[in-house]
């Protein structure tokens, strides 16, 4: 089986500036999903005798994460020269478009769920329209049936859709399988190993965004009071007639202060006795 | 038959189910919907929300036919919308590509010509202005319902079946026995990523937080980051993307309440956060807040428990 | 097996700065990093004084990533409600060549590393040495944690910080002392640029060094206060035994300087951003173990090559010191098939072993009871004689003051004076 797998931007981490909402690239990550895709991969390589070719979409930066792929056991890496700069948050679908004009003909393309610098998971989607696959979206588990790879994926309230793919397909896998670990000799040799670049395509139209500020939550509708009194509608609305402590923040705790805290609270809730 | 509104919201339905963030997705399209999928003149008797409500039955749920399917009718929509639910996230970029529109995926409100999405596991929020046709995704539990609607009549309309390559559908699998528990428990006690010192094993704090849990007759529940890690099992994650969950008490360790999180919250009556950061959102949002390390107050707790 | 001239453990900067030199003579050398990025692990206050680099690259400060350069050391003397502070700004180290920096330690060390990979080292990161490998009682390499990751070298280079543990493992080092090490605890709080400019009257990248005496109660230590971009770094340096003894935690004796009335109003409205906690090598040139034996050389902090004492915090710039002395031993081994006896005569004659030789007593004078507790008392009441205004009692006179302030501390004159001599025979 011809598998590929696409590993986001340089496994970066994105820090938000708390005051600002400024955006920065201090600490890098791993993300859980890319590795989990990558280990897949391998493991139905190994069962179908086939290849593994890891694919990025970004800066220079970005051949650290695919090193360390090669290093893991892929066997080609390439690289879509691709710089979209951090503040293009807004848009969705231009590392898309670019990875597949870049992907060779391949029977499976794995991806993460969403990437490590605060995607949506938009992306295997888009890459399957551009490639006319089949796909399968948030995949907890991944198994070979025959030669048909089945996928369990994620539907609303914990169902699972099982799912038998054609080829091609595209599948973006959750976290929680963990990567193998490289032997030595492999991370050396993956540091000399060439990785093809080819030209990205530069999204033709950017998102106007208007600002960039840290997260505030939305206020929530609720339904209407079902008083039958003005006054009782009233009353219901400041929450007067339900036995309600207002919030509160206590602390700094220390861990046994806080235990009573908590315990204290459940208490006075009726949780326990 | 009546033609398409200026905003529309898309819910996709599976056997007359609607899915997490359908109404909350109407009623931020100003009430016009169109339920595809299957079983959608079941599930049109379900919106609150709704004022007008088309629907396009299909045979199976699949994103790339749907989108085949629905694209031709969008013309005069500019705006289209959809829940970020397992389903919308799958279809949104599909329709987005064959309609030949930018996508806004993420977004916690839509107008009619900005959107303000979240980004960066929703610590920023960015607000986008467009003036084209647009596809956008709404995360569930952003905004809430107020006033129910009685369900209007829903108007079938005609579209000829599109295709493409889609995956063959084997089965749909009933959640898991965990998965149940975790939805139908009235406590239950979160770990989030602030549970897990840097470089310690997450997977025994999430057991320690399980026996706890039972001690207090609660279930264990978790965020995306310790699923990803692998320290619980993708049936404990609760979410948009999870499980779906509404007890009466929730107590989430070391989360930071994220709206992927917290939609998949219900309205628990109590709820309390236990984090060194007064200002998340999830501390912002609870009864009592708790500043205090959360793997030491676990411990603690633990240590309570075999002394009892 | 992976063989190589020469691995280096830890790319911390005694590592990063002895790869370099092994690199720049054209050595195969590999330098390990346990964490995933140089730096990702590293626990500092925040103040590198990096004039060492000099050795390392001309003009280093134009590309040095720094958050401020330090214009501005103060020396403050605590007592519960008083404080007594030596202030001292120069417009002088706010140009080149500088003085002190203040800077992230993930960018520093990522920085340093990677000048080490330009002249031609190895980085490995994620990769951790679990043991060293032995030949007919030489060391001949390194075991890592991961599969076929045995390395053979013809010399080690231990750069793995305070714990020592390859020292350790070969046998270089008893064990751990804890008399010898104290405890680091950090806090970064955020505060808006133009405000920490405002309270520490700074502008532009100008940055500013607090450390801080009798701010740790009954445990011998130190704390300290330094000024980042849009970041304060607080923290305080403890003793392992007298905190053991007090049963008290880091974290309150932390909090109680935070909240001092001196130290308070600079923090106020700041928002916690990150807590770490390290060990530090206290003991200065009268602990540091052998520094070599057959096929490796232990460099850095595993040496004990850090300058802690109480008020000084000067660990960097004695990593890259030795380690750049460490790599150049190295690299000439290799090349001539010598030994590696030469390590300490190099560290000898740069300022390394110089200044720790001089400043041997300095730990023990600057943790002892006296410094600790009594003088900064004696020092704070002495200051509040004078500049209280008594009217309508006359002035005292301030030998009289001195006298009378010493004797209610239980000061003698003639232990003052010893240990004044004392120190300035090793500070003077
Ligand atoms: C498409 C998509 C779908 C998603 N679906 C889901 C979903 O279904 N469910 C879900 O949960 N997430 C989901 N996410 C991820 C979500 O955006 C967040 O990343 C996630 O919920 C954050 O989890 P967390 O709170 O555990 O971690 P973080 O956001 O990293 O927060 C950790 C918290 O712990 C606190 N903390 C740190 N140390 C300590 C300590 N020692 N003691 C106490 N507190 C401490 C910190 O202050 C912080 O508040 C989704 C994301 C995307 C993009
Ligand atoms: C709270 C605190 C405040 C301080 N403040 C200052 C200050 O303001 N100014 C100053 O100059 N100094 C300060 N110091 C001291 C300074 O941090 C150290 O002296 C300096 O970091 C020593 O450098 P090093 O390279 O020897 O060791 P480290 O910086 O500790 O580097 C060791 C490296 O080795 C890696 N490593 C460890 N074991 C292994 C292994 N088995 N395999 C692979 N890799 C391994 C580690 O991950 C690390 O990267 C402070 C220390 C503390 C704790
Ligand atoms: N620039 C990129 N290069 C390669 N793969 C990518 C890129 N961006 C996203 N992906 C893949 O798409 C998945 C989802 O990303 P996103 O849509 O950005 O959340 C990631 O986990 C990757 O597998």
């Amino acid at each position: 089986m011809r598998i590929a797998v696409a590993l986001s931007r340089s496994w970066q981490r994105v820090e938000v500036d708390p005051l600002t909402g400024a955006l920065g690239t201090a600490h890098r990550g791993e993300t859980p999903a890319e590795h989990a895709a990558l280990e897949h991969a391998l493991r139905l390589a190994e069962l179908t005798g086939g290849s593994v070719h890891v694919l990025a979409a970004g800066p220079p930066e970005t051949e650290e994460g695919l090193r360390d792929a090669l290093a893991a056991g892929a066997d080609r890496a390439t690289r879509v020269d691709l710089d979209t700069p951090l503040n293009s948050l807004a848009h969705n679908g231009s590392a898309a478009r670019s990875l597949a004009a870049a992907l060779p003909e391949t029977d499976l393309v794995l991806c993460g769920d969403r990437s490590a610098d605060g995607g949506t998971g938009a992306t295997p989607a888009f890459l399957a329209a551009h490639l006319d696959a089949a796909q399968a979206l948030g995949v907890v588990h991944l198994e070979l049936d025959g030669d048909r790879v089945v996928a369990h994926r994620r539907l609303d309230g914990g169902a699972r859709e099982v799912l038998r793919l054609p080829s091609p397909a595209v599948v973006s896998v959750e976290g929680g399988l963990r990567l193998r670990r490289a032997p030595l000799p492999a991370v050396l040799a993956a540091r000399e190993a060439e990785i093809a670049v080819v030209p990205g395509t530069p999204p033709d139209t950017a998102a106007d965004v208007v600002s960039t500020r840290p997260r505030t939550p939305r206020p929530r509708a609720y339904p209407p009071p079902s008083g039958d009194t003005a006054h009782r509608r009233v009353l219901e609305l400041t929450g007067a007639l339900v036995d309600r402590t207002p919030p509160t923040v206590v602390g700094p705790l220390e861990p046994a202060a806080a235990a009573d805290e908590l315990l204290a609270y459940l208490r006075r809730q009726g949780y326990r006795s | 038959m009546s033609a398409l509104p200026d905003t529309l919201a898309i819910v996709v339905v599976r056997d007359g189910a609607l899915p997490a963030g359908a109404d909350e997705t109407v009623a931020e399209a100003g009430g016009a919907a169109l339920l595809t999928g299957t079983g959608t003149a079941r599930a049109a008797k379900e919106l609150s929300a709704a004022r007008t409500t088309w629907t396009v039955e299909s045979d199976v749920v699949a994103p790339g036919s749907l989108a085949a399917t629905l694209a031709p009718l969008l013309g005069e929509v500019r705006v289209v919308l959809l829940p970020a639910s397992p389903d919308g996230r799958d279809l949104a970029p599909r329709l987005a590509f064959t309609t030949g529109r930018p996508l806004h995926a993420g977004a916690v409100q839509c107008g009619t010509d900005t959107a303000d999405l979240s980004r960066v596991d929703d610590r920023v929020q960015v607000r986008v202005r467009f003036t084209g046709p647009v596809v956008v995704t709404l995360t569930p539990g952003v905004r809430g319902v107020g006033t129910p609607l009685p369900p209007p009549e829903p108007v079938p309309l005609d579209a000829a079946p599109g295709t493409a390559r889609d995956a063959e559908l084997v089965e749909v699998r009933p959640p898991e026995p965990e998965t149940v528990e975790l939805t139908e428990a009235r406590r239950i006690l979160g770990g989030g990523a602030g549970l897990v010192r840097p470089g310690e094993d997450g997977t025994a704090a999430m057991r320690t937080l399980t026996e706890v849990a039972a001690w207090l007759g609660a279930s264990a529940g978790a965020t995306r980051v310790v699923t990803d890690a692998g320290w619980a099992g993708h049936d404990r994650q609760i979410g948009t993307t999870g499980v779906v969950v509404d007890p009466d008490l929730y107590v989430a360790f070391g989360i930071s309440g994220a709206t992927q999180h917290t939609g998949g919250l219900g309205r628990p009556e109590h709820v309390v956060s236990i984090n060194t950061d007064p200002h998340c959102p999830m501390t912002a949002m609870a009864d009592l807040g708790i500043i205090a390390d959360a793997p030491a107050v676990l411990a603690e707790l633990d240590r309570r428990r075999r002394d009892d | 097996m992976t063989e190589v001239d020469a691995v280096v453990v830890g790319a911390g900067p005694a590592g990063s700065a002895a790869a370099l030199e092994l690199a720049r003579a054209g050595r195969s050398v590999l330098l390990l990093e346990r964490g995933p990025f140089p730096g990702s692990k590293n626990v500092y206050g925040g103040v590198v004084y990096a004039r060492v680099l000099d050795e390392v690259l001309p003009e280093w400060w134009r590309e040095v990533p720094v958050q401020r350069w330090v214009t501005r050391r103060s020396t403050m003397m605590l007592t519960g409600h008083q404080a007594l502070t030596v202030d001292f700004r120069t417009e002088d180290w706010g140009s080149a060549p500088y003085n002190g920096m203040t800077t992230f330690r993930a960018d520093f060390d990522s920085w340093l590393a990677g000048k080490a990979v330009d002249a031609g080292a190895r980085l490995v990161t994620s990769t951790v040495a679990t043991d060293v490998l032995r030949e007919n009682g030489r060391i001949v390499g390194v075991r890592t944690d991961r599969p076929d990751g045995d390395i053979r070298a013809k010399v080690v280079i231990a750069a793995d910080g305070v714990n020592a543990f390859l020292a350790k493992q070969a046998g270089l080092l008893p064990g751990t002392d804890p008399e010898h090490q104290t405890l680091g605890v950090k806090e970064t709080l955020a505060l808006p640029r133009a405000t920490i400019d405002e309270r520490f009257g700074l502008s532009g990248d100008q940055g500013a060094d607090f450390e801080i005496l009798g701010c740790t109660g009954d445990i011998a230590g130190g704390g300290f206060l330094y000024t980042n971009r849009d970041t304060v770094s607080v923290g305080v340096v403890l003793s392992l035994t007298d905190l053991a003894k007090s049963g008290r935690r880091p974290e309150d004796v932390l909090a109680d300087l935070k909240a001092h009335p001196a130290i308070a109003p600079y923090l106020r409205g700041a928002e916690l951003k990150e807590y770490s906690a390290h060990l530090i090598p206290e003991g200065g040139y009268r602990s540091m173990p052998p520094l070599s034996t057959p096929g490796m050389l232990v460099t850095g902090d595993a040496a004990a090559m850090c300058l802690a004492a109480g008020i000084w915090l000067e660990g960097v710039n004695f990593a890259i010191g030795s380690g750049l002395a460490a790599g150049r031993t190295a690299a000439e081994a290799v090349a001539t098939g010598g030994g590696l006896d030469g390590y300490r005569k190099r560290l000898k004659s740069s300022f390394v072993l110089a200044d720790h030789e001089r400043l041997q007593r300095a730990p023990e004078l600057v943790l002892s009871d006296r410094v600790q507790q009594q003088y900064p008392k004696l020092l704070c009441d002495f200051a509040q004689g004078v500049f209280t205004v008594g009217n309508p009692a006359p002035k005292p006179r301030l030998g009289k003051l001195f006298r009378d302030t010493a004797a209610r501390h239980g000061v003698r004159l003639r232990q003052l004076a010893a240990d004044a001599w004392t120190g300035l025979r090793t500070f003077g």
